[in-house]
């Protein structure tokens, strides 16, 4: 053999041997949980809360628009146990306006990727500004900025300032928890274990969010 | 580290000056080696991988001495476990766990100095100087972020051939490389690395 074929021969070997992309099965396992907060926010400042026992669902159709059940429970049910930790009680809608509203979401069949939070305000089963009480309400405002990609899969949890509604009755975001990354099983109970899971990493993480 | 890499350089200087006798000619020759590695550069990858290769042309100009052109490959990954990543001023969170690689492919001209080591074996020192292409990722969930890149590569190096006819033989060498790639996101400042190299060469008269 001549060196110019051992050479041809050697290169074509190593064109086709360069990359080796990485297993990233094992990283479905869990999801990511990232939480935002406003810095100028004051956690100690409010003492009660109130979360729906139903989920909000962003999907295609519009007539999906809100999880009910057990499953649902159970992710608010994760919220409630971890608010109640913080040290924040519960105040149902009966007893008048609590001092935080929590709204959790999950995206079931869409993804996009979005600046800021909230882009599916306004979405079909998202509840509305007035549910929280305000007459002639305004809008959502977030107040910090990031870009995340939201998957089939991701779930949100919102926390609004109830207690210190703007004259035009805009309801400030104070803290916020994405949850993303697909599921690696179509097992609905699995999923709901995976997105309770995160729920609780969401609180661990922000150790500043207390009464 | 560091001081491995002395040893074998004056260790190779040794054993070309213990045997003067050889009638072993070389015009030119191809190398192909599986290459290890070890980052040393920075915190974003510390395992040794396995998954790398080196090819390498070399033509003599002085009976003791060389030069050529080669590249190597290099695709370096380490599982991260899932931790929290603050933001500096405390307004954001993020929970996850990664895959971090980093792939690297550094182009070089190369010189390298032959001692005498007699009949069947030829120890010899070098470097090669050239440019380094290196993509960066980090895995998570189902989701990547990278970059690529160039930057300027040193590879200071020492090394063996050992022959079993005047055509073939087994080459073996240990490296040092150090590469200007950056990655500001990833706070990679610089890439280094320690290779070994084990293959074969082939003479083309």
């Amino acid at each position: 053999m001549k060196l110019k074929t051992f050479l041809v021969i050697l290169f074509l070997s190593v064109l086709f041997s360069c990359r080796k992309e990485p297993s990233t099965e094992d990283l479905k396992l869990d999801q990511v949980v990232a939480t935002d907060r406003d810095l100028t926010a004051n956690f100690s400042g409010y003492a009660t809360y109130f979360i729906s026992d139903t989920v909000s669902i962003v999907a295609s159709a519009s007539t999906d628009s809100i999880l009910t059940g057990p499953m649902a429970l159970q992710l608010v049910n994760a919220v409630k146990t971890n608010m109640n930790n913080k040290g924040y009680t519960f105040k149902p809608r009966a007893q008048g306006l609590p001092d935080l509203g929590l709204r959790l979401t999950v995206i079931k069949d869409i993804t996009r990727t979005a600046v800021c939070g909230g882009w599916w305000d306004g979405w079909y089963g998202y509840y509305p500004p007035w549910y929280w009480g305000c007459y002639y309400c305004g809008g959502y405002y977030y107040p910090w900025c990031t870009t995340y990609t939201y998957t089939i899969g991701t779930s949100t949890l919102y926390m609004f300032d109830i207690k210190n509604q703007g004259t035009n009755h805009d309801l400030r975001a104070l803290w916020g928890a994405t949850m993303f990354g697909v599921f690696s099983t179509t097992n609905n109970q699995t999923n709901a274990d995976l997105t309770t899971t995160a729920i609780n990493q969401a609180f661990t993480q922000s150790t500043y969010l207390k009464k | 580290m560091k001081k491995l890499i002395i040893l074998i350089f004056v260790c190779v200087a040794c054993v070309g000056s213990i045997n003067a006798q050889t009638n072993w000619h070389l015009d030119n020759f191809a190398t192909f080696n599986w290459q290890i590695a070890t980052p040393l550069s920075t915190n974003y990858l510390k395992k040794t991988t396995v998954a790398g290769g080196n090819l390498e042309y070399r033509r003599f100009i002085k009976p003791t001495m060389s030069v050529g052109i080669g590249f190597s490959w290099n695709s370096f990954e380490q599982y991260i476990p899932p931790k929290v990543y603050d933001k500096p001023d405390g307004s954001r969170q993020l929970y996850t766990d990664f895959v971090h690689q980093v792939y690297t492919l550094p182009i070089y001209l190369n010189a390298h100095y032959y001692f005498k080591g007699g009949d069947k074996m030829k120890p010899y020192a070098g470097i090669g100087l050239g440019a380094q292409y290196s993509e960066q990722s980090a895995y998570y969930n189902i989701f990547v972020s990278e970059d690529d890149g160039w930057g300027f590569v040193a590879r200071p190096e020492a090394g063996l051939l050992y022959r079993f006819s005047n055509y073939f033989g087994l080459h073996a060498n240990v490296g040092f490389s150090y590469a200007t790639n950056k990655n500001e996101a990833l706070k990679i400042d610089e890439l280094k690395h320690v290779y070994y190299n084990i293959g074969i060469f082939w003479n083309g008269d």
